[in-house]
């Protein structure tokens, strides 16, 4: 045989021959190669080897609170409004310092809640209904909801409600119907949600602010 | 909108952050980083940044995971071949002899340096074939890159990683 310059990618195909990604004409290329060709078998030899090794590196265990401890989730909004029994407070603080995927979604929710909490409290239009008298009214709205009781007039007070509240939002801006945060938040009576003293983040955490 | 079936977050850090971090720790060598990775591309998947296909999962994942790892690199500067800090502490079977366990340790301590050594690319490839799993389709996809060419670099990367390596098995 005539001296031939090897070609340095000549058993390439034995690698791929390995890892079962060869097609048929290739499979009847490989087979050939390695009955012919004993350079190819110690090749092949040398190269099944080292695929060996690499897959027998060991799985490292990522850091508990990477990926063991489960990430909070749906928790996180019901951490923020307080309603966490203490000990899983402590864990989700504790989580929160070293999660960052975590911090961002509280961050998130919290910028909706106050969003929502920021809506202004509308009057019933006087030429609707009169005013019924109701019990004094409470801020919470926790407990108005269990108070509505829907009869007819009620419910289309309601309903009137809901749409003049929603042309309040819409309208100022007329011309685009989209409601950014900062429209909300301008329009915002009350534009902190977080009672005093209530921390959304433990002191040693920055807030994401994206 | 093809992005109503992308999986969240939440589901890809709890089927795939095991292997996300041992394919950030091969490429590595370094635990933090390792972990910070992780996060990033966690949060790469919660924002959405990246367009999801259905049917092409590994792909996109990939992506983003490789995506986060060079910004990261490019950012830090940082050249990753950092060492070992005390070998691995992963799953090796079942319950083998101390000799096997120390042998074990020395020999993926031995390949993982080797690793830090290989150009970057071949790296990528090798570690995603043999360290996390992927077809070669999956590789090419990932790393946007012609599947010929995935398989000269792993073939090259194996290769080169042979002669780094010196065992009788
Ligand atoms: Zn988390």
């Amino acid at each position: 045989m005539a001296a031939v310059t090897p070609d340095p990618d000549r058993f390439a195909v034995l690698s791929a021959y390995l890892d079962g990604e060869l097609d048929d004409g290739e499979l009847d290329e490989v087979i050939a190669l390695l009955s012919e060709d004993p350079e190819a078998v110690a090749e092949f030899r040398r190269i099944r080897d080292t695929k060996r090794v690499l897959r027998a590196l060991p799985v490292v265990e990522p850091p508990g609170w990477l990926l063991d401890v489960e990430h909070y989730g749906d928790r996180l909004s019901a951490y923020l409004d307080g309603e966490l029994p203490t000990e899983e407070v402590t864990s989700i603080v504790h989580h929160l310092t070293t999660c960052r995927v975590c911090r961002e979604e509280l961050h998130d929710l919290d910028r909706s809640r106050i969003a929502v909490r920021a809506l202004p409290g509308l009057d019933v239009p006087r030429f609707v209904a009169p005013p019924e008298p109701r019990p004094a009214a409470s801020p919470e709205p926790e407990r108005r909801r269990h108070r509505l009781r829907p009869r007819p007039i009620a419910a289309a007070t309601i309903g009137l409600v809901a749409v003049l509240a929603l042309l309040s939002i819409l309208s100022p801006g007329a011309s685009d119907p989209t409601i950014t945060m900062s429209d909300l938040e301008a329009r915002h009576i009350a534009r902190v949600s977080i009672e005093p003293g209530f921390s959304v983040l433990p002191a040693s955490v920055e807030a994401v602010d994206p | 909108m093809d992005d109503i079936n992308r999986p969240t977050w939440e589901d890809v850090a709890h089927r795939y952050g095991r292997k996300i971090y041992n394919f950030a720790y091969r490429l590595t060598g370094n635990p933090d980083d390792a972990a910070d990775l992780v996060q990033e591309v966690l949060l790469r998947v919660r924002k959405g940044l990246e367009r999801y296909e259905p049917g092409s999962f590994e792909g996109w994942l990939w992506r983003i995971t490789r995506n986060a790892f060079l910004d990261d690199i490019r950012r830090e500067k940082r050249r990753p071949t950092s060492p070992l800090p005390e070998g691995d502490h992963g799953h090796l079977g079942s319950s083998p002899s101390p000799d096997e366990v120390l042998a074990a340790v020395r020999l993926s301590d031995d390949v993982q340096s080797a690793l830090l050594k290989l150009p970057y690319d071949f790296r990528e490839a090798v570690v995603l074939c043999d360290v996390v799993g992927l077809t070669y389709d999956e590789i090419a996809e990932a790393t946007d890159i012609p599947v010929g060419t995935v398989r000269s670099r792993i073939h090259r990367g194996r290769k080169m990683l042979r002669e780094m390596l010196t065992w009788p098995l």
